[in-house]
């Protein structure tokens, strides 16, 4: 682990190095907590706490881009004593186009989507559902992070899904969630476990 | 680190030159201006789910028949979910767990009935033992009959799709709405997915006094 940590240091240098090098701008905050020019910054990683008699589980980040190449989480890992298998996952609204895919392909008797109407204010978490609000899953073979974009893997979106778990996720556990981008670095992070 | 003081202060100092050029004070959070309207989608003409009927699963229940119904004076909580869902389903069920335990003495007059859509791999014990992850009071329902699964989904508005991809990877789709019903089977408000917990308990604790103050 040192020594993956310490060659991801000298990626980080030599990067900076060559950002400055070029004249652009001389940043040299050099805190491994907070942004870093010419580098890729995991933000709050953490994983869901697991209900009892379920196999998988879920993680989440931010995932800074500073750099001026776009990149993208390709896999992550994890110890084989916290899960068997890792995959990244999206979860997308199935029907979230406002037109009447719920009369496709069921039987639906004369169950209007019209006759919703939301009595607070709509709210941005709310405006694309429809009556149905269906949710699917799909695996994704990456996520891009465009340069200078920082993109969220949260609850609803992008996750780090754990399949094969060993044992249930708890309260006060950290997860050592190792990321490989497109370029072929890794950056391995503690994620917390928690409940929300 | 002085660099990241100099940019709180710029900040704040943008916050306040904002704050003070527009007039209202930002004040509304999710809800509206009526602190008694409910965050969620109310019908105009509610869903009745009274005649809803599954397989109550949870131990002990021995597959009894479960109505759609709150027990006098308290609310049910319905959903349709499945137990491999490692993102939507316990992001709601949380967000609910919390919502609920803030109601305090309120809290134990909600029950939640979470119906399987995927009773393949959802056994019985395996769905009790994962709502009670969430609640202990909880109603596990499940039916092997796909027919009846539907038909209880459909008084919902709400669908299901199970595929099984070349691979053998299966896909489970399905509606992600909770529902709050009442003592007549009535949904009285719905939370399509993505609603928080503070939402969440702000609409329980407005129909919880409503109900109080007609009882």
């Amino acid at each position: 682990v040192t020594g993956r940590r310490t060659a991801l240091g000298m990626v980080m240098a030599v990067l900076v190095l060559a950002g400055t090098a070029c004249g652009s701008d001389s940043n040299d905050e050099t805190s491994s907590t907070t942004t870093e020019v010419g580098a890729i910054t995991i933000g709050d990683p953490w994983c869901r706490t697991s209900p009892d008699m379920t196999d998988r589980g879920a993680c989440y980040m931010t995932i800074e881009n500073a750099t001026d190449d776009t990149t993208a989480l390709v896999s992550a890992s994890v110890p084989s004593s916290v899960a068997g298998k890792v995959e990244l996952h999206e979860t997308t609204a199935a029907d979230s186009s406002n037109d009447t895919t719920m009369s496709d392909d069921t039987t639906t008797g004369g169950m209007g989507t019209a006759d919703t109407s939301m009595s607070g204010a709509t709210t941005s978490d709310m405006t694309d559902s429809t009556a149905a609000g269906m949710m699917a899953m799909r695996p994704v073979s990456q996520i891009d992070v465009p340069a200078g974009e920082t993109v969220a893997l949260e609850p609803g979106g992008y996750h780090v899904m754990l399949l094969e778990l060993v044992a249930p996720l708890q309260t006060g556990d950290a997860v050592q969630l190792t990321l490989t981008f497109e370029d072929g670095t890794t950056q391995t992070v503690s994620a917390e476990v928690r409940t929300s | 680190v002085k660099r990241r003081h100099l940019f709180a202060v710029l900040l704040a100092v943008t916050a306040l030159v904002t704050a003070s050029c527009s007039g209202d004070t930002a004040s509304a959070p999710s809800t509206t201006a009526d602190p008694l309207a409910l965050v969620g989608i109310v019908r105009d003409d509610p869903l009745v789910v009274r005649d809803v009927v599954l397989p109550d699963v949870t131990e002990n229940a021995a597959g009894v028949p479960f109505a759609f119904k709150a027990r006098p004076g308290e609310l049910l909580i319905g959903y349709f979910g499945y137990t491999s869902c490692p993102d939507v389903c316990p992001t709601t069920l949380a967000h609910l767990a919390s919502a609920t335990a803030e109601l305090g003495g309120e809290a134990d007059r909600v029950e939640v009935a979470m119906a399987t859509v995927d009773p393949d791999r959802d056994t019985p014990e395996r769905l009790t033992g994962y709502l009670r992850s969430f609640t202990d009071r909880g109603h596990a329902l499940r039916t092997t009959d796909p027919a009846q699964l539907e038909e209880a989904e459909d008084a919902f508005g709400a669908q299901s799709q199970i595929v099984v991809d070349d691979n053998g990877t299966i896909d489970v789709q399905h509606s992600a709405t909770t529902y709050v019903i009442d003592e007549t089977g009535t949904v009285l408000v719905e939370w399509p997915f993505g609603v928080s917990a503070a939402d969440m308990q702000h609409d329980l604790e407005i129909l919880f006094d409503r109900e109080n103050g007609s009882a």
